[in-house]
């Protein structure tokens, strides 16, 4: 076939190979990122259900009927019961108000329980994994031990009943929450609950059913039965899901996601560009050979049906061989962030792969064939007379091919019409730029350079000449280094972002439940072992009461669970650190005197999710009961909180000293290394009412989850710069030819080879730095707009970008193209005279 | 085989009208050869173009084997380009990324025709660059470059070849080689020559000179009765 003989010779070419390798780099870079993190995405679903310890939760106040378990069983779903509550438990003198869970023998249904004879341990060969506890047997939490003064296989009491301490629990597949840990955990069997007969009608029990689903049908699955039940549900009953279950995690992930469909978009754009480049390049190289077919006597219909066929051969190609690398790329990145998925994870499905396809095929529709359109219409005289002008498809309607390609690339692979725009923007904003600035940045160096000796002269009066090139040059190279500084910037600000997960010392413990008079005692012991807190915060339990002076309606207190519970109130003279104010104003320092509290306007700060939740706004009165005693606060501002952060946080934050009056008690966060988690006993013996929430196996579990989403940021980032640096070489040989040719007549004419170079190397790191400052315009333009709208991340300006950036374009570009354009010097003028 | 009647061709420059073919008529005759000489500017390449069908005059027709391509559409010229001619040029035209084995064959296997690189092997032969058919263009000298483009025009075996000054890129003795092949080929195949050259030599081994003159006032066909 004659067009695959016309694809194997051309390919002993660079313009073809160029060409290609954009299809491959365009289809390579989407297909990797789109089945990463199609993959990534189920293997995280069920990976977050470890979370739940099930894929889908159904949480009730009350017993959840047997009717809906055997739904479920006869719908194929697997199922487990699970109640949890707080209850007394004893052994001889001492009491410990416990966090009991209870659970049947399916429990978990995803995830495992990790368990050791040896408290306070993370890791090690004492660990065990796998199994539940059977009936007559409990498994606590370490700090139990030295709180009731048992050893591992004692008794403890528990209702009417006793139970043995057999094992220390070290993890729980569901153990992610903040509220459930306030009490020390006791997991017993259920059958143990209900022959203690500590369950009496009132009890706070919260009860759920775990749902679990398997096969490739498993989320249609749950999904019929949700809907089945949904509409049955009672107000006290609600669904958890795997994405609900670990937001501090989750919302990591779904920056990283972000960024790789952000990454995926440049590279795909910067592919795209590429090809573009290439092809008009390819394109100018076959008009020789379409006015040799013409004078053969091949038709405009046949040349245009040969170049079809041929495209669409470079678009197989070049889409299978950028499959495969793609292929490639996602196992690398997969192995780089394998640890913390599942051993099996799912395949991707037939649609990304074809999806991935089919960008090839899109992006040669785009960019290549608009290049190649006017082909078929050269007039034959070409191959006669080199005066007759070839008309290549209007800059016009190849833009429109073009940008309608990018815009649809863009919008499908960062799913986000933001990212889209902002993208769109910078190419926008760069157009612009390089024809307005550049344009005047060329003419002011032709003039300033008059100034200068002849190399100078010549160099900016060749830019100058070939203008239109230079600019389409400068374009380019800005186009794909503003989108490189767009991605490592946002990459950095995302690390940075993560950085404290991955400190080492990060609070991994939070005490609470310090009464005002052990304060310093605790405080004297923590520094005696060298803990460092960060800082202590008061807290007051209360309930709201009313909104405005009206009372709180039933219906009010169904809708939200924040208005059935006791809430934790603290103090706070500066506005903490994390948190940032939305609307209102942070209070004066010293807010809390006489006059406000004696007209009850006491100042109340809100975090903005809740005053949202609640319909709340600036100047609303809020009545809070505390054990009876009522007062009135006005919302003073709303505040957004970085939960991230390891520190306490709190809903509702008033002037310090404001709630001294009512009975209250202090928490913190510490640092505690591992190995020194025996401290924990001593503390805990001392003060028997100081609640530890343990939080380093969660965070032990973000930091590993981060470090690898971080690796995996790294691989996507080295694939774009690739992209990027494919722009570069396609944009430094559209002048190439014209400047062999030049330099050649101009040694023959007798310049040193030192002139040339000093040419070639004045014209490309002028280039350079234009691209440069260009690129640093366009980059913060679509900086400020993802940052703001996609990652939530402050707009500010990049004071390295704009110092380091042009330097850098003006070394990198002035590098490049003298590298590619040496043989201008390097080979001898009749050499290049004859090969051009 | 050609038949020209009343030929011209006039561009417009500008605001005027720039007359470079003025009411040409002469006749080419099968096997024939024909030299096109004159001055740069005359407009021997525009004529060329015109004979072989790929551009069209202002006024006047061209008959190729009894058709009349001036009235013709492209297509239909292209395909008359197909079934009669050749050509050689000035500046070769090899394709720089074929071999030149593979550059021969290129025009055959668009006709689809199945022993293409076969007949392109013998016509290498032919021209004497059969150890050098792998070769690349810009590893051949300048005649052995032409030589293949000579070899390419006749592999297809045109009724009619059209060579734009085929040694104008050549010195005096490689040029020469090459007219002596132009001249054995167009004898053995009993192809029809139009020639466009300066040279004095060359144009004087063809059967009849047209001489173009600056402004294309003066034509002649000048009758030559030595045979080559």
């Amino acid at each position: 076939m004659l067009v695959l003989q016309m694809f194997r010779r051309s390919w002993r070419g660079e313009q073809l190979r160029l060409v290609v390798s954009s299809v491959v780099l365009a289809v390579a870079v989407v297909t990797s990122v789109s089945i990463l993190a199609e993959r990534v995405e189920r293997a995280l679903i069920s990976e977050t259900s470890t979370f739940l310890a099930a894929d889908l939760v159904l949480e009730s106040n009350s017993p959840i009927t047997n009717e809906w378990i055997d739904l479920a069983a006869t719908m194929g779903l697997q199922t487990s019961r699970m109640m949890s509550f707080m209850s007394m438990v004893y052994s001889e003198d001492e009491m410990h108000l416990a966090s009991i869970k209870a659970v049947d023998n399916a429990y978990p249904l995803r995830g495992v329980l990790r368990h050791s004879d040896t408290a306070f341990v993370l890791d090690g060969p004492s660990i065990i994994t796998g199994g539940s506890p059977r009936v007559g047997e409990a498994w606590v939490d370490g700090r139990l031990l030295p709180l009731l003064d048992i050893q591992l296989g004692d008794s403890i009491d528990f209702g009417e009943g006793s139970i043995d301490v057999t094992r220390i629990l070290v993890e729980e597949p569901d153990s992610g929450g903040f509220s459930s840990m306030t009490g020390s955990r006791v997991l017993m069997h259920e059958k143990d609950v209900f022959a203690a007969g500590v369950l009496i009608p009132g009890s706070r029990v919260k009860y759920r059913l775990l749902l679990a689903a398997q096969g490739v049908d498993a989320a249609n699955q749950l999904k019929k039965y949700r809907d089945l039940v949904s509409s049955r549900l009672s107000v006290h009953q609600r669904w958890i899901s795997p994405d609900k279950a670990q937001a501090g995690i989750s919302d990591t992930i779904e920056k990283a996601h972000r960024f790789l469909m952000l990454a995926g978009s440049i590279g795909v754009v910067l592919a795209g560009v590429a090809l573009a480049l290439a092809s008009h390049q390819f394109a100018r190289g076959e008009i020789l050979q379409v006015g040799l077919y013409k004078t053969w006597g091949v038709g405009g219909p046949g040349i245009r049906k040969l170049y079809i066929q041929y495209a669409i051969l470079v678009g197989i190609t070049g889409s299978s061989f950028g499959l495969v690398v793609g292929v490639i790329v996602q196992e690398i990145l997969l192995q780089l962030i394998s640890d913390w998925l599942p051993v099996n994870l799912p395949p991707a499905t037939v649609k990304t792969w074809t999806i991935g396809f089919f960008t090839g095929v899109l992006c040669l529709s785009g960019f290549m064939m608009p290049a190649l359109w006017h082909l078929p219409a050269l007039s034959a005289l070409t191959v006669l007379r080199k005066d007759i002008k070839v008309k290549p498809l209007g800059l016009v309607y190849r833009g429109i091919f073009g940008v309608v390609t990018i815009g649809c690339l863009l919008w499908y692979y960062s799913a986000s019409l933001m990212v889209a725009l902002a993208i769109f923007s910078t190419f926008v904003v760069i157009t612009l730029a390089t024809f307005i600035l550049g344009y005047a940045l060329l003419m002011l160096g032709k003039a300033v350079s008059q100034k200068f000796g002849s190399v100078w002269r010549l160099a900016f009066a060749n830019l100058w000449r070939r203008r239109a090139q230079s600019l389409l040059q400068v374009l380019g190279f800005s186009g794909a280094i503003s989108l490189l500084m767009v991605m490592t910037t946002i990459r950095t600000s995302l690390i940075d972002e993560w950085q404290w997960q991955l400190a080492a010392d990060t609070p991994n413990h939070f005490f609470i439940n310090v009464a005002p008079h052990e304060l310093e005692g605790v405080e004297s012991l923590m520094s005696s072992h060298s803990l460092k807190n960060v800082g202590w915060y008061s807290m007051v339990r209360a309930r709201i009461r009313a909104f405005n002076g009206q009372d709180l309606t039933s219906e009010q207190r169904d809708n939200h669970e924040s208005l059935r519970r006791e809430l934790n109130l603290s103090w706070s003279d500066k506005l903490p650190e994390g948190n940032e104010i939305v609307s209102g104003s942070w209070w004066p320092e010293v807010s809390a005197n006489d006059d406000l509290r004696a007209d009850k306007t006491i100042p109340v700060s809100i975090e903005v999710d809740v005053a949202d939740e609640l319909g709340l706004t600036l100047g609303d009165l809020v009545t809070f009961s505390v054990g009876g005693l009522e007062f009135e606060a006005r919302v003073a501002n709303t505040r957004s909180v970085n939960w991230q952060k390891m520190t306490p946080n709190f809903y509702f934050l008033f002037p310090k000293d404001v709630l001294l009056e009512f009975p209250h008690t202090n928490m913190t966060s510490a640092y505690i290394p591992s190995q020194e988690k025996g401290i924990l006993n001593g503390l805990l013996r001392d003060f028997p009412t100081l609640q530890v929430i343990e939080l380093d196996k969660v965070i032990k579990r973000i930091r590993s989850i981060v470090s690898q989403v971080t690796r995996g940021l790294e691989v996507m980032t080295v694939l774009i710069l690739v992209c990027g640096v494919l722009v570069m070489f396609t944009s430094v040989r559209l002048s190439m030819s014209e400047r062999l040719h030049e330099s050649a007549i101009l040694r023959t004419l007798g310049s040193s080879r030192s002139v040339i170079l000093g040419i070639q190397i004045i014209e490309f790191a002028t280039i350079g730095l234009i691209s440069g400052l260009l690129a640093v315009i366009g980059a913060e333009t679509s900086l400020a707009l993802i940052k703001y709208f996609v990652f939530n991340l402050p707009p500010a300006i990049h004071y390295p970008l704009w110092s380091i950036g042009p330097l850098f374009c003006m070394v990198a570009v002035g590098a490049l193209g003298v590298g590619y354009a040496k043989s201008a010097v390097s080979d001898s003028p009749l050499d290049l005279l004859r090969r051009l | 085989m050609i038949k020209v009647n009343n030929l011209s061709k006039k561009v417009q420059v500008l605001q005027d009208q720039l007359t470079i073919l003025n009411s040409l008529s002469f006749q080419v005759s099968r096997g024939e050869s024909l030299a096109i000489i004159g001055p740069s500017g005359s407009g021997k390449s525009t004529l060329l173009g015109i004979l072989a069908g790929l551009d069209l005059p202002s006024t006047g027709s061209v008959h190729i084997d009894g058709k009349r391509i001036t009235s013709m559409s492209e297509e239909a010229r292209a395909s008359i380009r197909a079934s009669y001619v050749g050509f050689v040029f000035q500046s070769f035209h090899l394709l720089p990324g074929l071999t030149a084995l593979e550059n021969v064959a290129l025009p055959l296997e668009l006709r689809s025709e199945s022993n293409a690189l076969i007949t392109a092997k013998e016509f290498l032969f032919r021209v004497g660059l059969q150890d050098r058919s792998e070769h690349l263009p810009n590893q051949l000298s300048g005649g052995e470059q032409q030589r293949v483009a000579v070899a390419r025009a006749f592999a297809c075996q045109p009724k009619i070849l059209f060579a734009d000054e085929p040694t104008g890129n050549l010195d005096i003795v490689t040029g020469a080689k090459i007219n002596d092949l132009l001249f054995e080929l167009n004898q053995e195949q009993g192809t029809t020559l139009v020639i466009v050259t300066h040279e004095q030599s060359l144009a004087a081994r063809c059967a009849r000179r047209l001489h173009l003159q600056c402004g294309a006032k003066f034509v002649s066909v000048e009758e030559m009765t030595i045979k080559c």
